[in-house]
């Protein structure tokens, strides 16, 4: 990083290439294995770019780092939230309005392998909302959260669904 | 985006050490208190002033004012943010205690001047803020340019921290030494700086933030 920051630009490729996995599983953990942990991690790449003037060599690196990951993991949990919650409620209520008949569903036994494949908080989202058909309200209570959370969970569930699945909704 | 990254890289001097930051925006806040003394005239009575209870609480502006100043500078770097918890500890504690002392020490203490009309608090608390101006502006340049993950806490630790300076700054002009002035007038004077200074400065700094980095925000 010391090389980096007068200007050694193959020692700088070489630390960012360090870097990425490090910071990929960091945020992939943070993020609670959320798709846009790739996303997140271009942002900590770039901020370590505009901040690298900020890092002094007596100090480690590591707690340097730690901060700009933690702290792009927060900015992109809040910004998560407030998409949320500007987002028309009609997707939410749709989730409420329609739970799924699997049965009625040629994909059941996909749509039963892809929900497998979704960490555990968003599984239990759908699962509450969609199959067994509770309200936002009896979800999160149910999950002990709060129904922020839950439809945080949910709404992330029903992206990564959709990637699962491809375009058709489930 | 890597190799675009380094492809575009240019040398970098490593922002200075955060005590020197931290003298150097003293610095600012002792020559505004000087020049803003000059201009209203210096109305230092050394009559009471040397009492220790009202020396705890100068010393308790003090110190929560360096360490207002340290703490939002800290916040402008990653990872020194147990330093920058440390010092709001550090201040929140110090203008804890001078109010303490403002209360139990001084309570029974006969005035040193005649009581102060309630509007010279006002006067004082403006003078606090005004001082704390330039300072307080230094700090948000200082984390514009680190390009400071925590925007809030730097506006808010550096408009309350000037401003408790400001408040002792104040008192080089103002002729009043009775208890109530005292605590209105110059102990308010960081909650005068955060509920006064906290907005300008949070513009301040993202229309900063904004020219140096237009696609971030």
């Amino acid at each position: 990083m010391i090389a980096a920051q007068g200007g050694d630009r193959a020692a700088y490729a070489a630390l960012l290439e360090e870097l990425l996995p490090f910071v990929r599983r960091r945020l992939s953990a943070q993020l609670g294995g959320d798709p846009a942990a790739d996303d997140v991690t271009q942002q900590v790449l770039l901020s370590v770019h505009r901040a690298r003037h900020t890092f002094r060599g007596e100090r480690g690196f590591s707690p340097w780092l730690n901060a700009i990951v933690r702290n792009a993991a927060i900015s992109w949990r809040r910004g998560q939230s407030r998409e949320l919650a500007r987002r028309d409620d009609s997707e939410v209520e749709a989730l409420e309005a329609a739970p799924v008949a699997i049965a009625d569903h040629g994909r059941s036994r996909q749509l039963q392998r892809a929900l497998e494949r979704l960490p555990v908080k968003q599984r239990e989202a759908i699962v509450l909302l969609k199959l067994e058909g509770l309200t936002i309200a009896e979800a999160a209570r149910r999950a002990q959260v709060s129904q922020g959370a839950i439809k945080l969970r949910a709404h992330r569930g029903y992206r990564a669904l959709r990637q699962l699945l491809g375009p058709e909704k489930p | 985006m890597i190799q675009e990254l380094a492809r575009g890289l240019t040398p970098v001097r490593p922002v200075p050490r955060l005590r020197w930051v931290t003298l150097a925006v003293i610095g600012l806040w002792a020559a505004t208190s000087w020049v803003a003394a000059a201009w209203l005239g210096f109305e230092l009575r050394t009559e009471g002033t040397l009492r220790t209870g009202l020396l705890a609480i100068y010393a308790g502006l003090g110190v929560s004012g360096v360490a207002g100043v340290a703490a939002a500078l800290a916040a402008s770097i990653p990872g020194r943010e147990a330093l920058c918890r440390n010092a709001l500890g550090v201040a929140a504690g110090a203008l804890a205690l001078a109010a303490g002392v403002a209360t139990g020490v001084l309570w029974d203490s006969p005035l040193v001047n005649a009581p102060a009309p309630d509007a010279t608090a006002l006067r004082c608390l403006a003078l606090a803020c005004a001082v704390a101006a330039l300072p307080a502006v230094a700090v948000i340049g200082f984390g514009a340019w680190t390009h400071t993950f925590r925007p809030l806490v730097v506006v808010l630790a550096a408009a309350a921290g000037t401003a408790a300076l400001g408040g002792i700054a104040a008192k080089t002009s103002c002729p009043y030494g009775d208890l109530r002035h005292l605590v209105l007038g110059h102990l308010l004077a960081p909650a005068a700086g955060a509920l006064l200074l906290t907005l300008p400065l949070f513009l301040a700094l993202h229309r900063l933030r904004l020219r140096r980095d237009p696609e971030r925000l």
